[in-house]
Parts: structure tokens; C-alpha cells; sequence
């Protein structure tokens, strides 16, 4: 479990004349992500999402407030190791979290780092790559994958921590639909399979579609928390801090907002059918 | 740019020389250097040849890639030739009045040296073209950590150094990308690098370096908190997943290089 | 107007692991068109635009552009580049100057032109991506992505292009930063009607709310061309691509494939809404 209990959190920024700003990024945030969930944190840039993201495995510790993994807390440094190797972390920019040359050796970094035998970490590097679907490429240079398959290493290379929790930072932001398509369904293939819980940031709307639970945030604080079914009826809100939400849903509430009596939705699907229902009802 | 520097090209194979032990193969290479700075007569020359052309024929890499991998090192090489060639007193063959005051000749003993010279750094290209042909990127850093580790008495800090090294081989790549996006980018805003003074060329990369050097920055800000999320906390206790030791097959090497070696130095000593 | 004709491109042509990237492209582009660029990674979208401005020597082939053709090696490079302005893709990372008055000023000083052009210049070129005057002074690198972004653009817009080539200009902003870009671009088209705008773009959201006509590319080829409108309506195609039409589009044609009346062509949400407000309150089918 990961617990996050009234965390507040400020950058110091120094200015020109040598006052120090401060620029508070994290409100008395509150958050609990139980084993197993499928979370995803949704928000704009500077919404405080990818800081609260870093408390939860001690690259960030609170300033007030405290954060729990497990029980442990990230502001105890000889614990840190502990919660790094249980809270395993995906960036956004596939690039600069590769350390080696070689995608195998890239893998194998974390758990090197943790003193695991070879034969062990042999082992580990190969079931993670087939995990995600990268053996193939095990021998490739990090510069010659697509950018959905350096964020598949990246999560095969944090697997092999062997970590209860993964934490994904925006790790779709810089690519294409396919990358995209790719990233999205690991991780959900994980989560299901693997029972893997997952905490997934985010500014895609559709991603967060396909979590279990969503949480908003704007402005250092959760707005929102709930199911994406229940997130995506507060349409006003979402379109007031500047997200989106699906096209589906926005018809909907549009037909909903000129008299019609069409129910909420977040999928084609159900769109499509609820419209065809009040049709029928109408003739 | 960077397309034909071989540090770094890999390529994949089985030979000896590429499963022997990284350790042993970087003790190798400095010896076969010594022995290159110490043989001075045509004899041991030959010997240092075909041990040469030995490695070459063992490693099983196309002798034409590590052709290509000495191109960028001709002007090095030319450059030893001339400076030898004129600068060695002895028995002038041709000579030339530089200004009636300097007299510009070339010496039978500095024809000598030149050859000598450019033989013995083509060698040592070739030697160790073959180490980075044959060994990968991390199996080198790899083994200079370990070289390195008896030096940690003295307050070496063989893991920073290797880990460093890794780095910068799996950077390498990347920020020759960027740099040509963002050489590209600038052309596009009309920026010129090919025509003016020295002087108006080198102010003319500023567009270019001062965004590479933002983004090396930023890179370098990102992967530390990477490896960090990734329990990087330094060389101590840390494993490594494949651990090479030093086999028969390198002792065998080994006696094959000292053997070729003895045979130098008793040439040497001949003449 | 932009005529490519039959062009290719092969990547390190001539030697080993050589690897055509564009196979005979043939295209026209009219004077104050507004065209997206759709296809996915490594379709060849990124090569056929620097071959607009001669960044890129075609392998065979001719791109003309105004009656200048740029694929020609002795045309004036600097000309070119004053014809064509291109931004590429996270262009805020190409930001060097100390203030952004200065990064901006960068691609019309390089055009030779004097103080007062070039202050005028920076002022329009601001004014049209929404950067106040009081950043003038400030270092690109203290503003926020967004701002970065619109401030390196700026650096293209100075330069008075005739056409605009952006790539992929929403890449990894969040939807407000997306909103700001595309409404620019749609801004843009008003206030400079004979500026050919061409964008490269993933999402078929954002191409329906800007452009007018769309090319799509698939494995170094033009796939389709047409208005919004020809290439929407050929979604199975385009899924085949992987590309997806956008929601609204798939709502409607799947209601239409249920027997329900209505107008095709429907690519943005406020339209459809109409449309299936009008069925739902029983009205005639009417052409909105």
C-alpha cells in the first residue's frame, strides 16, 4: 500500500535580487494506492502530478506530511534502497533513462545495483524482456529501438527490481500512437496478469480512460478521485482546468445540455448505442 | 560525422579474441604498445609484423572495417612522416634554402624513422582497433574497473571512472543525433556555418552549442534521477551480471604474445 | 504553390544498408492552403518536409516551390530558406540567445535585413504566437514549455516565410498547450490568408479543427490526398494504416450504418452534435 498522508511540497526557486520564491507544487495532498489498483494520475503540465509521483519512491521527500510505502517511510534514508527496489519508476523521456549501451545491460543495471547474484540476474533480465515483449532486441543498441520500444526496455528494466509497485511519469508523452498503443498495453498487461499495481501519470485523457480509477489533479491539490466512470461525468471541471475528456462523453453531455435524454458515457460504443436507444424511443 | 570513429563499433563474433577474458586482452594491448616503443631494428619489426597480421587473421573481423576505422587517423600519421622526415639531422639526401637562412633537408636517417614511425603507429591503431572490435563497450569499461580496483588502495575511483565511461559510450550516439537536429534547425532559421573568418565560423556554433549544452544538462539532471529510482548508490556491493575470469584460453594468449616478444628481443639483441 | 514531382529518397544511397525512405512523391500544394501531414513513425513525413527547404538533396526528382525549384543544387540556399520557413519537431530546444527578443530577431538578422525591419519582425511575429512584450527581455530558458515553443516558432514566423512547415508542433504539450498551438495556427491563417501552412500532425482531432486538406503518407508513399472531408470519409482505410478517424466521426458513420439519416462528412463535434440533435428531435434531414 501506498499511503501519502497530507503531503505539502515547495520548490525554492532564487530570483534575480536574491529574495527566494516559493512555489508551492503539492497542497495537503492525500492519496492511497492499494495493491493491485490500476491508478492513473491526471493533470496538466505543472499540475504537481510528476512531483507527487517522485514521493512515492523517496526521490522527493515532504515537507510536511508523510509518505508511506508499505508501511516505511521515504524520509527514512537507510529504508531508501528498500522503497526504491519496491516502487519501481518510468520517465517520460526514453532517452535519458538508459544507462547502458547494450539493452540486456540496461536491464541488468538495477538489479546489479542491489547486489543480486549473475545467475540470478541473468535469469531476471531474460523473463523481463520477454515480459514486455523486448528479447528479441536483447543484444540491440538503445539508439536503433522506436521510441514505444525504449519505454518497454524502460519498464523491463525496473521489472527486474522485481518491484511490487511501478510507477509510470507521463511515459507516453514523447510518442507516437503506436509507442503509445504499445506502452499502454504492457502496462495493462501487467497490471492484469501480473497483478502489478500500477500508478500511471498522465495528461491523456484516454489513457486514464482505461484505468480502474482515476484521480485529477490541479493546482498542487486532487480535485477528483473516483472511478473513470464518475471522473469523466464531472465534464465541466475537467474542461475548466483545461483537460479533455472523450469525444463520447462531450456528445453526450452536449445532446444531455439540449433536452435530450441521453445517459453518460465514455466509450463509442456506449455512445453509439444510447443514441440509437433515444432514437427508438423517439419513433 | 562521428560514422567513422570505431570506438565503440562492436562487432559481433566468435573468434579467440573475441571470448577472451576483457582484463586480458587491455594487459595485451599495453604490452604489445611497449613492445612496439622498445623494438628499434628491421628485424624485430618483421617479428612485431606477423604477430600483428596473427591478431588480424584471429579476430575474424574484416580487415576492411578496421581499414576504415584508421582513415580518420591519416592526418596523424602524414603528420609524424613530415615531421620526421625533416626534422632528423644525419646524411642529407635532398635539401632546400627555406629564405636563405634555413635549410629545409631530408636525411637518410630520417627516411628511416618515418617509415619506422608511421609502421609503428599504423600497429598500434590496428592493435587497437582489434581490443574495440572485438570486445563490447561495457565488457571494456568492465574490465578497466577491475584493472583499476587494485588502484582503490590509493584512492582511485575505479567504478566512477568505469561508470563514466559507460555513459558517455551510450550518449555518444545520441547527442551526435541531436546536435545534427539541431544543426538542421538553425540552417532552417538561415544561420551560416561554411562561409566567413575562422573567427566568424567558430561564433557562428554558438547557436549550436549552447542548446547542446542545455540539453546535455538536462539529460544529465534526468538520468541521475533515473538511476537513482533505479537504486544506483555507487560501486559498493554492487554485482554485475556477467563475470568474466581469466581462463586458459587467455593464458594460452598470453605465452603466444611473450613467445613473440622473447623472439623481438632476441632479435634485437643480434643486431 | 508547391509542385513535387516524382521524388525519391534513399538514405545513404550507394552504400550498404542503404534504405529508401520516400518513393515518388508526387504532390500540389495551392498558395494559403492549409494542409495537415498524417502518417506514423518512419512513414517519411519528417524527410518529405526538409526536402522543402533544401535541407535534404533528393535522390531523384523535383520539388518547386513558387517557381523556384529547391531541389536544384545551384538555387541560392538563403533564398530558399526565406521562402520556406520550417519548425521542427520540440523546436524549444534550439533556443540559444539571452533574451527572447534576441531569439527571435535570430532568423531575420541572418536574412541581412535592417534594425527597424528586423524590430518590426519580432514584434508581429510575437504578437501573432501570443508572447507578450514584457518577456522580451527575459532568458528563453526561464519561460515555460508552452511559451518556449511559441517563442521558437516566432523564430520561423519573423522570417516572413510564404510557406510554414511545422512538425509535429502539439508534440508533448498537454491539451491547454495543444488548444494554444492549433488556435495560433488557425490565427495565423487569418491574419496571413497567403501563407501556405503545412503541419505534420498524429491526431485526427486536431487535423479536422485546423486544416483543409490532408496528405497522408504510409511507408515513404503518399497514401490519400484530398479535403478533410475525402480522406475522413475513407476510415477503413485509414485504420488499415493505423490511423483512426476521429470519435465523432466513427459515432456518426456507425449510426448511419444503422440506417439513420445523416449528413455525411461529419469530422468535428459541434457539427455531429447539430446533426444528431436535428435526427433526435425528428426534424428533416438538413445539410447544417
Amino acid at each position: 500500500m501506498i499511503e501519502i498522508k497530507n503531503v505539502s511540497y515547495c520548490y525554492h526557486k532564487e530570483e534575480a535580487d536574491g529574495r527566494i520564491n516559493e512555489n508551492k507544487v503539492l497542497n495537503n495532498v492525500s492519496l492511497t494506492v492499494h495493491e493491485g489498483e490500476f491508478v492513473a494520475i491526471l493533470g496538466h503540465n505543472g499540475s504537481g502530478k510528476s512531483t507527487l509521483a517522485k514521493h512515492m519512491n523517496g526521490i522527493l521527500v515532504p515537507e510536511t506530511g508523510d509518505c508511506l510505502i508499505d508501511g516505511l517511510s521515504t524520509r527514512d534514508e537507510k529504508k531508501l534502497l528498500e522503497i526504491r527496489s519496491n516502487v519501481g519508476m518510468v520517465f517520460q523521456n526514453p532517452d535519458n533513462q538508459m544507462v547502458a549501451a547494450v539493452v540486456e545491460d540496461d536491464v541488468a543495471f538495477a538489479p546489479e545495483n542491489l547486489g543480486v547474484p549473475s545467475e540470478e540476474i541473468r535469469r531476471r533480465v531474460d523473463e523481463c524482456l520477454k515480459i514486455v515483449g523486448m528479447w528479441d532486441y536483447r543484444r540491440a543498441q538503445p539508439s536503433r529501438l522506436s521510441g514505444g520500444q525504449k519505454q518497454r526496455v524502460a519498464i523491463a528494466s525496473v521489472l527486474a527490481m522485481e518491484p511490487k509497485y511501478i510507477i509510470l511519469d507521463e511515459p507516453t508523452a514523447m510518442l507516437d500512437p503506436k509507442g503509445r498503443e504499445e506502452v499502454i498495453s504492457t502496462i495493462h498487461r501487467l497490471n492484469r496478469e501480473r497483478n502489478m499495481t500500477v500508478v500511471l501519470i498522465t495528461h491523456y485523457m484516454e489513457e486514464a480512460a482505461s484505468a480502474e480509477r482515476v484521480a485529477v489533479m490541479d493546482d498542487g491539490e486532487i480535485i477528483l478521485d473516483g472511478t473513470a466512470r464518475e471522473v469523466f461525468h464531472e465534464i465541466e471541471i475537467l474542461k475548466n482546468i483545461g483537460l479533455d475528456v472523450p469525444q463520447a462523453t462531450e456528445l453526450a453531455f452536449m445532446l444531455r445540455e439540449d433536452g435530450f435524454n441521453i445517459p453518460h458515457v465514455i466509450t463509442v460504443d456506449e455512445c453509439v448505442q444510447a443514441i440509437a436507444e433515444a432514437l427508438e424511443v423517439k419513433s | 560525422m562521428f560514422k567513422d570513429v570505431i570506438i565503440g563499433q562492436y562487432v559481433e563474433g566468435n573468434s579467440f579474441i573475441h571470448r577472451m577474458d576483457p582484463k586480458m586482452k587491455l594487459i595485451l594491448t599495453l604490452l604489445y604498445m611497449i613492445l612496439l616503443f622498445s623494438v628499434k631494428s628491421i628485424p624485430a619489426y618483421i617479428i612485431a609484423t606477423v604477430f600483428t597480421l596473427f591478431i588480424v587473421c584471429l579476430c575474424a573481423v574484416p580487415f576492411k572495417l578496421i581499414l576504415k576505422g584508421l582513415k580518420p587517423m591519416i592526418f596523424i600519421l602524414l603528420f609524424t612522416a613530415v615531421m620526421n622526415l625533416l626534422m632528423t639531422r644525419g646524411e642529407p639526401l635532398i635539401s632546400y634554402e627555406l629564405f636563405g637562412r634555413f635549410t629545409l633537408s631530408v636525411t637518410k636517417e630520417g627516411v628511416r624513422i618515418a617509415v619506422l614511425m608511421v609502421v609503428r603507429l599504423l600497429y598500434l591503431l590496428i592493435g587497437t582497433s582489434v581490443l574495440t572490435l572485438t570486445t563490447t563497450p561495457l565488457k571494456l569499461t568492465d574490465g578497466i574497473e577491475r584493472l583499476l580496483k587494485p588502484l582503490d588502495v590509493i584512492k582511485v575511483p575505479s567504478h566512477e571512472i568505469a561508470m563514466m565511461m559507460t555513459i558517455a559510450l551510450r550518449f555518444i550516439p545520441t547527442l551526435a543525433d541531436e546536435t545534427d537536429k539541431i544543426m538542421k534547425a538553425q540552417l532552417a532559421r538561415g544561420a551560416d556555418f561554411e562561409s566567413g573568418s575562422i573567427f566568424r565560423r567558430a561564433k557562428a556554433l554558438i547557436p549550436i552549442l549552447v542548446p547542446l549544452f542545455v540539453s546535455a544538462f538536462r539529460r544529465a539532471d534526468e538520468l541521475a534521477t533515473a538511476m537513482e529510482a533505479r537504486c544506483y548508490h555507487g560501486g559498493e556491493g554492487r554485482t554485475k551480471m556477467n563475470v568474466s575470469r581469466i581462463g586458459s584460453r587467455d593464458i594460452k594468449a598470453l605465452v603466444i604474445f611473450l613467445i613473440f616478444a622473447a623472439a623481438a628481443a632476441a632479435a634485437e639483441i643480434i643486431v | 504553390m508547391i509542385s513535387v514531382r516524382n521524388l525519391n529518397y534513399v538514405y545513404g544511397a550507394g552504400l550498404p544498408g542503404s534504405r529508401q525512405a520516400l518513393f515518388d512523391i508526387n504532390l500540389d500544394i495551392e498558395t494559403g492552403d492549409v494542409v495537415a501531414l498524417i502518417g506514423h513513425t518512419g512513414s517519411g513525413k519528417s524527410t518529405l518536409i526538409q526536402h522543402f527547404n533544401a535541407l535534404v538533396p533528393p535522390t531523384s526528382g523535383t520539388v518547386v516551390i513558387d517557381g523556384i525549384n529547391v531541389t536544384d543544387k545551384a538555387a541560392k540556399k538563403s533564398d530558399i530558406r526565406k521562402k520556406v520557413g520550417l519548425v521542427f519537431q520540440y523546436p524549444e530546444h534550439q533556443l540559444f540567445e539571452e533574451t527572447v527578443f534576441d531569439d527571435v530577431a535570430f532568423g531575420p538578422k541572418n536574412l541581412g535585413l535592417d534594425e527597424a525591419e528586423i524590430k518590426k519582425r519580432v514584434f508581429d511575429a510575437c504578437a501573432i504566437v501570443g508572447i507578450k512584450e514584457k518577456y522580451f527581455g527575459f532568458s528563453p530558458f526561464e519561460l515555460s514549455g508552452g511559451q518556449k515553443r511559441r517563442v521558437a516558432i516566432a523564430g520561423v514566423i519573423a522570417m516572413e516565410p510564404n510557406v510554414l512547415v511545422l512538425d509535429e508542433p502539439v508534440a508533448g504539450l498537454d491539451p491547454k498547450g495543444r488548444d494554444g498551438i492549433l488556435a495560433m495556427i488557425t490565427g495565423l491563417h487569418e491574419q496571413r490568408p497567403e501563407m501556405t501552412i503545412i503541419f505534420v500532425s498524429h491526431s485526427m482531432e486536431d487535423v479536422a479543427r485546423v486544416a483543409n486538406h490532408i496528405i497522408v503518407m504510409n511507408e515513404g508513399s503518399v497514401a490519400m490526398t484530398g479535403t478533410v472531408a475525402e480522406v475522413f470519409s475513407k476510415g477503413d482505410e485509414l485504420r488499415g494504416m493505423g490511423l483512426a478517424v476521429p470519435q465523432i466521426t466513427q459515432i456518426t458513420d456507425r449510426l448511419r450504418a444503422m440506417g439513420y439519416e445523416l449528413p455525411p462528412h461529419i469530422y468535428t463535434l459541434k457539427y455531429g452534435e447539430r446533426a444528431i440533435a436535428a435526427l433526435l428531435r425528428g426534424e428533416e434531414r438538413t445539410d447544417v
